[in-house]
């Protein structure tokens, strides 16, 4: 028996951290499942489970809502069962509720009840729908002990954290549930990364959806061995099979000169295509000439223009001072010189002091850049 | 900057050419007042900022009293390491030459406007246009001090100065890329920031910051909806949590209510019992009520016996009595009936005999009188017949016209004068006149004017003289023919009258017709008379047939008259008896009276009398109806009574007698108790087992109406939270908010980016601004410092120092006597003027440090006292070993021991200036 085991869809989450792309954002992660219904039915499963959290909250739009619907229909006549998580729990008024369910195809099973179900001939169910959105009780627990005569392949579908995981314990689940009840495969759901457990898997978030989710983008195609008798049986097959597009990368890099600049933008590169890329840059700039410094703004604006999504933050750590000897300079060899004081952590004149308020500084440096970006554009010889 | 020569032609006092020459230390420009000294100064200053072409007043001037030449300057200058030759000429023919020395001699360098602006730069003037003023001298304004100059300027001194002075201090004068960054700064700055520091309208930052509020603004707005939303949903498990509960209840109240019903089952037979035995009772009640309403009727029936028995009896009793009236009542009536027949009857009778037999006396009488009147009249009538037939006669013998004939006939003679006078007045006159008299035949005959002899000619006229002549005449109007004809008409008509009554003229005709009235008079009393004598209307000789008719009547009446008397004798023959002749009328009238009245009186009694009878008999008839009617009562109500007795005895029949039915009422009575007291305790029975069942059955119907209620409540409640948490996702207000959210994140990052440079931009002005303060004040230390060790020396340690502005202005001395510092303005003139020469020597030594400048002190220390102006000869003697100074004074003497050359000016300007050389200067010497 194969089944395609997903969870964690997070419809509708949202996305306002690309900015004005939020819409588009949003709309990848339908892209997603329409990519997991095509895989469903490349690999020729039997099932598929989504394991709870497949709306990222009740607020979601009708039109996502049918679109989701739209697609999940496109799966018959395979079986589908739906189990709700803790983000999209079985609340009265919430998204199960809607009128848009009483319309779908029976392959369809939304899981809202506690109790063991047929869901295809000789495969007995155990679904543990979430009622709320915080607790610490195992939802597995009520699954019964496989009976000795039980020659069924059972399954158990349920969202929370392993206790295993030594996570924050929101729906703690027994690491060796699927041992003690007699589950041929426990489908679980909450943890956005691929995570295969022996027989419990998380297949973690089907796209990407923070910076710091490690390997986020799979379905899981599961693969159950029907002999006879339970005790024969071969542990289930499990295969890793992307289908989000989206990748959500964080950099943190050190800058000392153009080499690095241009390192900088091999690796960025190597990300993919930059359409597809969220991407975070934190740089720790010291002692940068002016060459290397256009560079790094230069590389700034290119991605600005290309990724989907970038936040750039620079931290510079320190400028060569301008010598008061050279080129006259005068005023503005005064104010670097004090800016740079500062900068160091020298303590201000009171004159000084009631200038600057309540610069920080990072102000002070930003006034310096500020004070090189205009000295540089005026072809001032820079020390 | 020094000069080293000066020369002047067709300037103020120096007509001719005059050539001043200078030493490159201290000069001492010498002469008594008015002599020239300052003109040198106006030419030098002149010379170096003012365009050649300039025509201001001042320049007009400086032309010689009374002269129209073109005043002429030339210099000698060494600026650098260079020297020039300015040449210009003002007002005539004006030009500007400068010339550079190169290999020793002098080229030109450049001319007019272009050597004006050189010459200008040399010394950092700054504007052409009123150049020579002092605030435009550049370095000049300090380091000449020139009279009617002002001591200090207003604000600070030029920027050449400035300039100057940091150059030589290696502090500022940035160089322009300094100054462009410098700019760029500043504009980085004004792109967010007015100059005050306040956010510029408009500037990226402002439209981010309002974008920001109105997006934040927006997505609060929206996230408020979906907080709603989330509302709802919290609401809808508090309602799935009340329909929990209220169904609970419902089941409860389903529980309790088929517990009651099947309580309820027995109900049918307990309610029979209790129907069994509210019939028995019925019956019961029944079967008493019969026994009580017999009862009951049988003592109506008692009553109703006894009552008939005293209606009898009453009756009996009214019968008699009214037999007894009834008897009365007719004997009455019997008198009064025989009275008035006997008694009142005849009297009656005879008095009304009577009264007739006086009337017809009365009667007879009268009927006597009116025959003899009416023969009386008859013969009157007859006498007056007579009379009337003699009047007549007359008037018929007299012959009168009558009334209207003789009017006629007055009328006709008006007119027939009124026309003749109009046809005289109107006619032809014709006079005719002839020799010899001859006859004349006129015709018809005319009328001839007696007086005039004229024929008045009315009508056609015919004048014939037989033989001679026959003249036709005849009026041009025809009416005056018509008048004529008419006049002749009339005439002819009155005297036919006249003819026909015989008489001569009008006048006797109308005597006749006054006679005729007279007897018409006459004839007219007679009638009267006759009328009242019963003659008709007309009376005449002969009788008409009225006066037939009435004689007529008047004999028919006469007749009746003694037909009537016939009778009345006939009648009642003793009314006429001699025996009761002369009983008069009126005695008879009263008889008649009196027994009039006597009869009326007896008719009145007789009426009476009848009535009485009348009345008895009414009164009787009716006792009699009423013994009759009494009679019938009383049979009625013994027939009655037997009736009822007859009842009576049957209703007892079945108890025998009365007390029998007594005995069977007392036991209805007792049953009647008996079955009440069962019917309570079915009564109980239903109130407890079914009658309080039921009510706590209707008890919990309505419970499970409310609940049912509250669940349709929680259910409506809950259909519409979901259908408007329904409605929020139609909207799609999370995708609103997230979209919402990703603008705002993109206004803030970029507001934080453009925030943070803002803020630099600000810090780096403010900055910048710091930095050229402290250099302005660095600047301004070396000065201060010069000037505070020389004010101390020429004071006397008076005072200590000078304090001045960032601008190098003044401010206050500071005295080493008070511990504050004084004021400029309360100094005395003379130690004011030594601060202000001492601030400027100070500067041009500063100056100088590099290049000799030229300073000029016109006249400036004359309010010095003798000790200080030693001292601050010597510290013009300090001055002087690095600036070129010129000093102009009326009094060399001071000074003399400074080693100055000496310019001499006199008064009259005749000769060259003389130069006195003083030991020790190398350049000093006559020229």
């Amino acid at each position: 028996m194969r089944l395609l085991h997903t969870a964690d869809w997070q419809l509708g989450l949202r996305a306002a951290q690309v900015g004005e792309r939020a819409a588009e954002g949003r709309a990848e992660r339908l892209r997603a499942l329409e990519r997991t219904v095509a895989l469903a039915h490349r690999l020729e499963v039997d099932l598929v489970l989504a394991a709870g959290d497949l709306f990222d909250h009740h607020e979601v739009s009708e039109s996502l809502l049918r679109e989701a619907l739209g697609l999940l229909e496109r799966l018959a006549p395979i079986r589908v069962a739906l189990l709700p998580g803790n983000h999209d729990p079985l609340v009265e008024g919430g998204v199960w509720s809607r009128r848009a369910w009483r319309d779908v195809g029976s392959h369809i099973a939304v899981l809202d009840r506690a109790e063991e179900i047929e869901i295809l001939p000789g495969v007995a169910l155990y679904p543990c729908p979430l009622r709320q959105k915080r607790s610490v009780q195992d939802p597995t627990a009520w699954i019964p002990v496989r009976r000795k005569d039980d020659r069924r392949l059972r399954l158990g579908v349920a969202h929370g954290a392993l206790d295993s995981l030594q996570v924050e314990s929101n729906f703690p689940i027994a690491r060796d549930r699927a041992e003690l009840c007699g589950l041929d495969y426990l489908a679980l759901g909450d943890w956005h990364g691929v995570l295969i457990q022996d027989r419990s898997c998380y297949p973690g978030t089907f796209e990407q959806s923070a910076f710091d989710e490690r390997l986020p983008g799979y379905v899981l195609l599961v693969e159950l061995d029907q002999e006879s008798d339970p005790k024969r049986r071969q542990p289930p097959r499990v295969e890793q099979h992307r289908v989000g597009r989206l990748r959500w990368q964080q950099l943190e890099v050190e800058v000392r000169d153009l080499t690095d600049v241009e390192r900088l933008r091999a690796e960025i590169s190597t990300l993919g295509s930059p359409a597809d890329l969220l991407l975070r840059v934190w740089l720790r700039a010291e002692g940068l000439d002016e060459t290397a410094r256009r560079a790094l703004d230069r590389l700034e604006e290119e991605l600005e223009r290309s990724v989907l999504f970038l936040e750039w933050r620079v931290d510079q750590l320190g400028l060569q001072a301008w010598s008061p000897e050279d080129g006259g300079l005068g005023v503005l060899a005064d104010v670097d010189r004090t800016l740079a004081s500062l900068v160091a952590g020298e303590k201000p004149s009171p004159e000084l002091e009631a200038l600057l308020g309540d610069a920080d500084v990072e102000l002070l440096r930003e006034a310096r850049l500020s004070l090189r970006r205009l000295a540089a554009r005026r072809e001032v010889p820079a020390g | 900057m020094i000069v080293e020569e000066l020369r002047l032609r067709h300037w103020r006092g120096y007509r001719d050419q005059r050539t001043f020459r200078f030493a490159p230390g201290l000069n001492l420009v010498v002469g008594p007042n008015e002599a020239g000294k300052s003109t040198i100064f106006e030419a030098l200053s002149r010379a170096l900022f003012d365009r050649h072409t300039s025509r201001a007043a001042e320049l007009e001037r400086v032309r010689p009293l009374g002269s129209s030449l073109g005043p002429e300057v030339q210099l000698v200058l060494r600026a650098g390491d260079c020297r020039y030759r300015v040449v210009k000429r003002f007002l005539e023919s004006p030009s500007s030459q400068l010339f550079v020395e190169r290999a020793g001699s002098f080229e030109l360098d450049h001319e007019g406007d272009r050597a004006d602006a050189e010459l200008r730069r040399l010394l950092g003037g700054e504007a052409a246009r009123g150049a020579a003023r002092p605030d435009q001298r550049g370095l000049a304004q300090a380091l000449w001090y020139l009279q009617r100059d002002d001591s200090l300027p207003a604000r600070a001194w030029s920027q050449a100065l400035h300039e100057g002075l940091a150059g030589l201090m290696k502090l500022s004068l940035q160089t322009p890329e300094q100054e462009s960054v410098l700019q760029a700064i500043a504009e980085e700055h004004a792109e967010t920031f007015t100059r005050t520091g306040r956010l510029r309208k408009g500037s990226e930052l402002g439209v981010l910051r309002a974008d920001r509020e109105r997006l934040a603004l927006e997505l609060s707005a929206r996230q408020e909806e979906l907080e709603r939303t989330r509302a709802h949903r919290e609401e809808l498990g508090g309602l799935a949590a009340r329909a929990e509960d209220t169904a609970l209840g419902r089941g409860e109240a389903l529980e309790r209510l088929e517990r009651l019903d099947r309580q309820l089952e027995r109900a049918p037979e307990v309610e029979a019992r209790h129907r069994g035995a509210l019939e028995v009772l019925g019956e019961a009640e029944r079967r008493a009520s019969g026994v009580r309403t017999l009862r009951e009727r049988l003592r109506r029936l008692e009553h109703r016996i006894a009552e008939a028995e005293v209606a009898r009896v009453s009756a009996v009793e009214e019968e008699q009595r009214l037999r007894t009236a009834a008897r009365d009542l007719r004997r009455a009536a019997e008198t009064h009936a025989r009275r008035w027949e006997e008694e009142l009857a005849p009297k009656v009778q005879a008095a009304r005999s009577q009264i007739e037999d006086l009337r017809a006396r009365l009667r007879v009488e009268q009927l006597e009188r009116e025959e003899s009147s009416l023969l009386a009249k008859r013969e009157r009538r007859s006498q007056l017949q007579a009379e009337a037939a003699a009047v007549e006669e007359q008037m018929r013998e007299l012959a009168a016209p009558d009334a209207d004939e003789s009017e006629r006939l007055d009328a006709l003679a008006e007119r027939a004068r009124a026309l003749t006078q109009r046809v005289r007045a109107a006619a032809v006159r014709v006079k005719v006149e002839l020799e010899p008299a001859t006859d004349i035949e006129i015709s018809p005959e005319l009328q001839r004017d007696p007086e005039s002899g004229e024929y008045l000619v009315a009508g056609p006229s015919r004048f014939r003289v037989p033989g001679v002549v026959e003249i036709a005449v005849r009026a041009a109007d025809e009416s005056l023919e018509a008048w004529h004809r008419e006049a002749s008409a009339a005439e002819a008509e009155i005297r036919l009258a006249l003819e026909r009554h015989d008489v001569e003229d009008l006048a006797a005709l109308a005597e006749r017709r006054r006679e005729a009235r007279l007897l018409e008079a006459r004839l007219a009393a007679i009638r009267s008379r006759w009328l009242e004598a019963g003659g008709s209307v007309v009376a005449g000789s002969s009788p008409s047939a009225d006066q037939l008719d009435a004689d007529e009547r008047e004999a028919r009446l006469l007749a009746d008259l003694h037909a009537e008397l016939r009778e009345l004798r006939a009648r009642a023959p003793q009314a006429v008896l001699p025996g009761i002749e002369g009983w008069a009328e009126h005695r008879t009238q009263e008889q008649i009276r009196a027994l009039e009245e006597r009869t009326r009186a007896l008719e009145r009694s007789l009426r009476e009398a009848r009535e009485a009878e009348q009345a008895a008999d009414r009164s009787y008839r009716q006792r009699h109806d009423d013994l009759l009617r009494s009679g019938q009562r009383a049979a009625g109500a013994s027939a009655e009574a037997a009736t009822l007795g007859a009842a009576l005895a049957e209703e007892l029949e079945p108890y025998g007698d009365l007390p029998g039915l007594e005995a069977a009422h007392a036991e209805v009575e007792r049953e009647l108790g008996r079955l009440r007291g069962e019917l309570r305790v079915r009564a109980d029975e239903l109130e407890q087992e079914v009658a309080q069942v039921r009510r706590a059955r209707a008890s919990t119907e309505a419970e499970l109406r409310v609940l049912d209620g509250e669940l349709r409540t929680v259910e409506a409640a809950r259909a519409d939270r979901l259908a408007r948490i329904e409605e929020a996702a139609a909207l799609d207000l999370d995708g609103r908010v997230d979209d919402l959210a990703g603008r705002l994140g993109v206004v803030e990052r970029r507001l934080e980016v453009v925030e943070r440079r803002a803020s630099a931009a600000r810090l780096l002005q403010r900055l910048v601004d710091h930095h050229q303060d402290r250099r302005a004040r660095e600047l301004v230390k070396p000065v201060a410092e010069l000037v505070d060790r020389w004010l101390g020396h020429v004071t006397g340690r008076r005072y200590q120092g000078l304090s001045l502005d960032d601008k190098l202005v003044p401010l206050e001395v500071r005295p080493a006597r008070y511990q504050g510092p004084l004021p400029l303005e309360s100094l005395s003139y003379g130690t004011y003027e030594q601060v202000v020469v001492l601030l400027r020597l100070a500067l041009a030594a500063l100056l100088s440090r590099e290049e000799r400048h030229l300073v000029i002190l016109d006249d400036r220390l004359v309010n010095a006292d003798a000790s200080r102006l030693e001292r601050l000869c010597e510290v013009l003697a300090e001055v002087a070993s690095s600036c070129q100074v010129l000093i102009a004074t009326c009094d060399e003497a001071p000074f003399r021991n400074l080693g100055a050359r000496v310019i001499r000016v006199a008064g009259d300007e005749t000769a060259e200036d003389v130069g006195a050389l003083v030991a020790g200067h190398p350049d000093a010497g006559l020229v």
